[in-house]
């Protein structure tokens, strides 16, 4: 988290977040304060953001949308009642200025701003949040977070401007209202008369209307995506006049057009390209803490890795922080356990297997490989300490991080084989457990959750954990409502994962964006980059583009325009497979 | 392109130079001359191969047989390490490359002693020469095309010798931060990529898997292509337009596109690759074949095995394809050239050769990320790539003007 | 003429058909489907990814998908895209038009500038000049177009940051002045297209040559000579167009070489075509997207093949169509 955030949401998190906070703050890779003078320029509006995605959105329609590139820009169009603070955790008014619970806290109130408008001048109301509702749970839509919403029994408007969510349980209130914000609002005067099948095909879901800061303009297929500042935003409008995602697949055509100034902001760019970004003049680089976690995954059923202290002498054996600094440029941070640092319920105190082979050999020494014939391979009952490291070929970093971990594992007698597959049958292959060892990434979502991962039978149990201990705690963890109970008993849970070493935990890799040194305002949250982008600018006289900000493209359309359903929206979503 | 200097049309002079071992009956016109036997450029030969061929004036043999004696003395020289290393305890790679170091050694030098003592002292010739001698000299004189073959023998030797040649294991990192996108120098002539690993050695050993895959994938192209084409030429009727209705179809998908399909669908590996490249490649050697097998059916000593009752398998197998083997050899060598071209196109998209394999295409794109801070990783082997493929489409073209002027491309 | 031409569309009928069915399947002997993207997704329950399955129709046998897809295909349907969320129909209208320009573009650059240098080798042969056209054309024509195409980028876009190095146009193009806007385009398309092209003209640039020598060396020129007719006539206007002949054959040849080069040329210089469609498909398995880009491009190729034997026809006399077609 970087320091330009607005002083109403820093005292708000620092107030309700404590410890919280402090932990957040060590997260985040810095820049240098002072490094951009804040006084230097008003917020001015106009100019443009011309940023790079590396393939098409494939839909802009949040229900159905499952791509990441989607999110990005949709993130933009639409608006949440309530928005999520960069804690994770915590709300921020959207649509909706506040909420409140119930009596008996099994329902919440949002109370909406009666300025809010479509992008084609309808009035946002309550039974567009009922609608959206309806629609985000309809089977046929396929909405990928639609678990989130699975102890929603009800949303009603009470009025025009009130609408209010039944829960069938209690659970924690921060989430609670998370679970209210999963699905984004959607126009019912627009999409209302559609049969759902009508509205996954509608042009509307490649022409969306929404409430966000930001309007749809244009989108060229394989070329690039237009939004522009929306002049009758309820509160102030953005201040750029449009944003640009040119969709470039290469990554050395995006350096070349980065440094060329015709690509402004690459987000989570790979970090190979650090080094060259770093020193090229007019352009920042902005490291921020990121969602995602890398591991090797041990099958625990194939005959070498049901021995724990192979998988602890792999994990000791592996010099992790060499692959910090000689993949990521320092530019990450040693994993240790599965909920990552951002997330509250992480563990602090749960310290990183130190880089020791003595150690490693030592172990592997009591689970009987030895190496007798002194090949420099280790065996045991006739057998080699030989197996399959795999990998799916479109990831670049796992492959290099394969390439490492086989180098520094033949020191301490392991022979690990590359194995790279494609990623569906890669995790595939996983998921079947016809796997020994494999390199793999996880996003995680904002809330914690390991059952998925780490539960008895679950489809995503990689290393086929069996621990009844474990599968009890993390059953009541889930349910805790209160965030100190919950936080031991997550601590609790992934004590336990690291005992058994399921994985060796790698590292936690930052996000990293190159942006032109010219925009300012500029505060990228783990939530997503863009997620204050309405309050990105150009000072005066150092705007790029003259473009202006045209005459609404609903204005006369609008009651044609159409939609569609079905997705992950890409920011709230829960742990997706990283590829 | 055309052999230089070959529109003067009078051989004389030139056919004297270097010839090689003859094959089949050869026998000495009437009226010619053998030249005496120079004990003193065969002990020259003796002690350095190829300069008693060069002063008798075999410029060719004499330029092949030094050439090769110096690479290999100088590859023995710098690799006594090695060599204790392959004897003390080798893994197949060390002792095959002993083993072509020491054939090549002692090839060189048998190779020159025959040459000043057997080979230079032969008349020359005029006439009663088969075809093949024919195109030999054609092909000698070609400057471009030798070039091409010298360049392809050298790649090939040094395939097997890499263990011996290369300055460092390629896939050794050491301490990466410290090593890594080193620039070329002395310590490592092609500098250093991401893991720190030696570019020169990686070229080294990935000659290997480029050249192979391309050996490879064209051997079952061609046979594939021979196969049908022979079939088809051969039997003609419903066969030759089943054929050639397939190949047509083949053909109407980009082979680029059919390949990705392929490789994408089933998992990239390095035999899938070569089995993929070798299917999708077979329609132009096909056609050739089948050209030819129309000809040669009607011809007078097709007529007469048939009329002697040979089955049909031994007729295609026997009498028709041997004279089909000159197109075949010009398109096989043409093709392998284009193979490597598409295996680096197919590493480009991320479905070529996985880690920690690498041809020539997959290191060119894993040093795609560092083009701009550190262009030699991704530079040397693309330039690898080049003159490869150059000197096996020179080798190509020589070969087709060499074996069938009147495929002669100019 | 026409019966010619209806005899040529008949006859590839069966031969596209034959394709597509080759590509469909291939894509179906693939483990994995469209769906297995969402199942590596803890979030979404199995059960709804067996749903979309069905709704997919994909939990049937492979014949019943292939007669389904058969069926559609013929009625002119080309079914709805998985990933992008649309009419296949709509895909094709969007890259079949970006892709026809640039290789349009591209085969104009082949034949301008192998013509061109070979007809200049062939005139000035064995000199300087020759022999260096005659290695640079080994060179380029030896070169894999990718990396030609990023050694592009990286000297006019990014040393010299002459030419954009990405896209079709600039950000800023609907602002700009209708004469600026074709600027703009052209910009755009030069690197790609010399990318695309720089293989063929090498190999355009060799058949030249060699045409050109043997029609020097003919009667009829020696002839023209001994008229008195001046040495650029008689190159130009008589060598030339005998040479001309078997290179326009070539042009056939080149479509489906240049479809290939668009797969990694698109790639790399972000054009929005049927080559990034197809490889973007297939990376995401989307079936129909796949079967209807091949489908699409062994049109062109086999009207690309078409395109060659009627313009052969109406360059050399000699060759009537008619005779051709048997």
């Amino acid at each position: 988290m970087r320091r330009k955030e607005s002083d109403m949401r820093r005292t708000a998190r620092i107030a309700t977040l404590g410890a919280l906070a402090l932990a957040l703050a060590c997260g985040g890779a810095g820049e240098e304060p002072g490094e951009r003078p804040e006084a230097e320029a008003a917020p001015a509006d106009g100019g443009m953001l011309v940023t790079a995605i590396g393939a098409d959105p494939d839909v802009l329609f949040p229900p159905t949308s499952t791509s990441a590139q989607s999110s990005d820009i949709y993130d933009q169009i639409f608006w949440y009642l309530m928005r999520s603070d960069p804690d994770l955790v915590h709300h921020q008014p959207g649509l909706a200025d506040s909420f409140r619970f119930s009596e008996d806290s099994l329902a919440i109130d949002f109370f909406i701003n009666p300025g809010v408008t479509w992008h084609d001048g309808h009035p946002f109301t309550a039974e567009d949040v009922v609608f959206s509702h309806d629609v985000c749970t309809a089977p046929e839509i396929n909405f990928s977070a639609v678990s989130w919403l699975q102890h929603i029994t009800e949303v009603e408007a009470v009025d025009s401007l009130t609408v209010r969510f039944h829960y069938d349980r209690k659970y924690m209130p921060e989430y609670m209202v998370t679970d209210a914000n999963v699905c984004y609002p959607i126009p019912e005067h627009i999409l209302g008369e559609m049969s759902y099948e009508e509205m996954k095909n509608s042009d509307y879901t490649r022409r969306p209307v929404g409430t966000g800061p930001f309007r749809f303009v244009s989108w060229e297929p394989g070329q690039r995506v237009v939004i522009e500042a929306y002049p009758d935003f309820f509160k102030d409008r953005a201040h750029l006049n449009r944003v640009t995602y040119r969709v470039i697949p290469e990554p050395t055509t995006i350096v070349t057009e980065v440094m060329n100034g015709n690509v402004d902001l690459w987000p989570r760019f790979q970090s190979s390209f650090y080094p060259e970004l770093t020193e090229s003049p007019g352009i920042e680089v902005l490291s921020e803490p990121g969602r995602s976690y890398t591991y090797i995954t041990y099958n625990t059923e194939d005959p070498i890795f049901s021995d724990v202290r192979v998988r602890k002498a792999l994990t000791y054996g592996l010099d992790r922080q060499q692959i910090v600094d000689a993949l990521l440029y320092g530019q990450a941070k040693i994993a240790t356990q599965p909920i990552i640092s951002i997330i509250w319920a992480h563990d602090p105190e749960i310290e990183p297997y130190p880089y020791d082979p003595e150690r490693a050999r030592q172990l592997l020494e009591e689970a009987g490989w030895t190496d007798a014939d002194g090949d420099g391979i280790r065996e045991k009952d006739g057998r080699d300490l030989r197996f399959e490291l795999k990998t799916n070929s479109e990831n670049q970093l796992r492959k290099d991080v394969v390439q490492i971990a086989q180098q520094q594992w033949k020191e301490i007698g392991a022979r690990a084989t590359p194995n790279t597959a494609e990623a569906n049958t890669f995790f595939e292959d996983l998921m079947a457990q016809e796997y020994q060892a494999a390199v793999a990434g996880w996003v995680v979502g904002i809330k914690p959750d390991l059952e998925p991962t780490f539960k008895t039978g679950e489809l995503f149990n990689f290393p086929a954990a069996k621990n009844a201990r474990l599968d009890s705690i993390m059953a009541e963890a889930v349910l805790e409502a209160d965030m100190e109970e919950a936080t031991e008993l997550w601590s609790q849970a992934q004590r336990i994962v690291v005992d058994e070493a399921y994985y060796t935990f790698l590292f936690e890799q930052n996000d990293l964006h190159a942006i032109h040194e010219r925009f300012r305002g500029v505060d990228m949250t783990p939530y997503g980059w863009g997620h204050y982008l309405e309050e990105w600018y150009v000072p005066e006289g150092r705007q790029r583009y003259d473009v202006p900000v045209g005459a609404s493209p609903f204005a006369e359309e609008g009651e044609d325009v159409a939609a569609e359903a079905g997705g992950v929206s890409g920011t709230t979503a829960g742990a997706t497979t990283d590829r | 392109m055309a052999p230089h200097g070959e529109s003067g049309g009078v051989e004389t002079a030139a056919l004297v130079v270097g010839e090689t071992a003859p094959r089949g009956g050869f026998v000495p016109s009437e009226g010619e001359e053998a030249q005496p036997r120079k004990p003193w450029a065969v002990a020259l030969n003796a002690i350095v191969p190829g300069l008693g061929s060069l002063a008798l004036g075999r410029r060719i043999a004499g330029a092949w047989l030094l050439g090769g004696w110096l690479l290999s003395i100088a590859t023995l020289a710098t690799s006594r390490e090695e060599i204790s290393r392959t004897l003390a305890d080798g893994g197949v790679g060390d002792w095959v490359a002993l083993v072509t170091l020491a054939v090549t050694l002692v090839g060189v030098w048998g190779a020159a002693v025959w040459d000043a003592a057997v080979a230079a002292t032969r008349p020359p010739k005029r006439t009663g020469v088969s075809q093949w001698r024919l195109a030999a000299r054609r092909f000698r004189k070609d400057r471009l095309a030798m070039a091409g073959l010298a360049i392809m023998v050298l790649l090939y030797w040094i395939t097997l010798l890499a263990p011996y040649i290369a300055p460092f294991d390629p896939n050794f990192q050491g301490d990466i931060v410290l090593n890594r996108y080193l620039g070329p120098s002395l310590e490592h002539p092609m500098g250093t990529d991401k893991f720190g690993r030696d570019v020169f050695s990686r070229v080294l050993y990935g000659a290997r898997i480029s050249l192979t895959i391309g050996f490879l994938a064209v051997a079952i192209s061609i046979t594939l292509g021979s196969l049908f084409g022979a079939l088809a030429g051969y039997f003609r009727g419903w066969v030759d337009t089943a054929i050639a209705r397939g190949i047509d179809m083949l053909l109407s998908i980009p082979r680029l596109i059919l390949l990705l399909v392929i490789i994408a669908v089933f998992s990239p590996s390095i035999w899938l690759i070569i089995a993929a490249l070798g299917l999708t490649g077979w329609y132009g050697s096909a056609r050739i074949v089948r050209g030819q097998f129309l000809q040669l059916r009607e011809q007078e000593f097709v007529h007469a095995s048939r009329a002697l009752g040979y089955s049909d398998w031994r007729i295609i197998a026997r009498h028709i394809l041997p004279n089909t083997l000159a197109p075949i050899i010009v398109i096989a060598t043409l093709n392998i050239g284009n193979t490597i071209l598409l295996e680096a196109g197919l590493s480009f998209l991320g479905l070529g050769v996985q880690p920690p394999t690498a041809s020539w295409g997959s290191m060119v794109n894993d040093g795609r990320d560092a083009m701009i801070t550190a262009w030699w990783i991704s530079t040397f082997p693309g330039l690898a790539i080049v003159l490869t493929v150059v000197s096996f489409n020179l080798l190509g073209d020589g070969l087709r003007d060499a074996l069938d002027p009147r495929m002669r491309s100019g | 003429m026409t019966g010619y031409l209806a005899k040529r569309f008949l006859q590839a009928i069966p031969i596209l058909l034959g394709a597509s069915t080759i590509i469909f399947f291939l894509m179906h002997a693939a483990p994995g489907d469209p769906t297995s993207i969402y199942l590596a997704n803890p979030n979404i329950d199995p059960a709804v990814v067996e749903q979309m399955r069905r709704n997919l129709g994909l939990d049937q046998p492979v014949h019943v998908q292939y007669v389904k897809w058969l069926g559609s295909f013929l009625t002119g349907d080309f079914g709805y895209s998985f990933s992008q969320h649309r009419p296949i129909s709509d895909i094709l209208k969007d890259a079949i038009p970006n892709t026809l320009l640039l290789s349009a573009v591209a085969l104009t650059l082949i034949f301008l500038i192998g013509v061109v240098v070979g007809t200049v080798q062939a005139v000035r042969q064995y000199s300087w000049m020759d022999n260096i056209a005659t290695v640079a054309s080994f060179f380029f024509y030896s070169m894999p177009s990718f990396w030609f195409g990023l050694m592009l980028i990286l000297l006019f876009s990014y040393k010299m940051q002459l030419l954009p190095a990405s896209q079709m146009t600039s950000v800023d193009y609907e602002f700009l002045t209708v004469p600026n806007q074709w600027i703009d385009r052209l910009k755009h398309l030069l690197l790609p297209s010399l990318a695309l092209g720089v293989g063929g003209a090498a190999a355009v640039a060799r058949y030249m040559r060699s045409g050109m020598l043997e029609q020097i060396r003919q009667d009829y020129v020696r002839t023209a000579r001994a008229k008195g007719l001046s040495e650029r006539k008689v190159i130009f206007k008589h060598a030339m167009r005998n040479a001309l002949i078997p290179v326009v054959t070539l042009l056939g040849l080149f479509f489906p070489f240049l479809m290939s080069g668009t797969v990694l040329i698109e790639t790399i210089f972000a054009w929005p075509g049927m080559g990034r469609t197809i490889v973007n498909a297939i990376f995401m398995r989307d079936y129909p997207v796949v079967l209807a880009s091949a489908f699409v491009i062994a049109v062109m190729v086999i009207v690309g093949n078409l395109i060659a034997d009627v313009l052969y026809s109406v360059i050399d006399p000699r060759v009537t169509v008619e005779e051709e077609a048997g």
